[in-house]
């Protein structure tokens, strides 16, 4: 039988707090969520001053990085540099900010957050992503 | 004659649902602080149980503002949660109020037709200060189990 490593709620709250630790230092406003492998919210937080539409956002591009098990980056330069067909696949967001979660080499899950720059909204997720100490 | 009795139905109805309790008025949004403290005395309630619950809290307008799912909960529980603490949020009440109208009989079946109402316990508003200033949702385990984590989660405000 196949064995494969999956995200606890413990796991969940380390990464979302080292993210929200991230935003706080730079005077961010988020909302910051994370989804397990099939794209499903696993846990979700959206600081005082948030909007409805950045947890929203922040859930979709949690989902893409999840589902395709690529960063949204990828696949928001692939349409950049011409590729519009990509718009037409299943749901996808394709805006910087969301990354899959790989553990020994397995995706499971994603984590998006949206509420500033979409530069930004990467480096708090990829800072979550780091407190797991892989 | 049949209209008269029609109206006098609905207005009973509405009666019942309406005015069935004064609702305190929406405040400002429940703080991110305060939504973790709720969720987390709901899940200790859980885990205390053995039960796997998927815990919601929303603002006033029934949007997430805090989420989390406990290990192996059940995957239908995540929309479900969030439906309850919706239906508290936006009907500013008890989800529970319209589960056991609907249960009184056929004069209630027309909350199954009410937008964004889930008849289901284990969705409470949160009130601070005399203000609706959330709601919490609940699910995972049978309803009146759900109902004790989300009232659990509740109790944590007032400490």
């Amino acid at each position: 039988m196949k064995n494969r490593p999956m995200l606890t709620l413990e796991d969940c709250r380390k990464i979302s707090a080292a993210a929200e630790a991230e935003a706080k230092k730079n005077n961010w406003i988020v909302s910051i969520a994370i989804l397990d492998d099939g794209g499903h919210l696993l846990h979700l937080i959206r600081m005082d001053g948030a909007s409805p539409f950045n947890a929203r956002t922040a859930i979709a591009k949690g989902k893409t990085a999840a589902e395709t098990r690529r960063s949204t980056l990828v696949w928001e330069e692939r349409i950049k540099a011409g590729r519009n067909s990509m718009l037409g696949m299943p749901k996808i967001t394709p805006v910087q900010g969301g990354l899959p979660i790989v553990v020994e080499g397995v995706c499971v899950g994603g984590i998006g957050a949206s509420g500033v720059q979409s530069h930004e909204d990467e480096q708090i997720v990829a800072a979550g992503i780091k407190a797991l100490g892989l | 004659m049949k209209t008269i009795r029609f109206v006098f139905a609905l207005a009973i109805a509405w009666f019942a649902l309406g005015a069935f309790a004064q609702t305190p008025p929406y405040g400002a949004p429940i703080s991110l602080e305060n939504a973790k403290k709720a969720a987390a005395a709901a899940a200790a309630e859980a885990r205390k149980n053995n039960w796997q619950m998927g815990i919601a809290i929303t603002d006033p307008n029934g949007d997430l503002i805090y989420f989390e799912r406990m290990d192996n909960t059940q995957i239908g529980s995540i929309n479900i949660a969030l439906g309850k603490a919706r239906t508290a949020a936006k009907f500013k009440r008890p989800s529970k109020v319209f589960q056991d109208l609907l249960a009184k009989g056929d004069n209630f079946t027309y909350l199954l037709g009410l937008e964004g109402a889930m008849p289901v316990q284990g969705g409470l508003p949160i009130v601070m200060d005399g203000k609706i200033v959330g709601a919490i949702g609940v699910s995972g385990a049978t309803g009146d189990q759900d109902s004790q984590c989300a009232t659990a989660g509740l109790e944590a405000l007032k400490k």
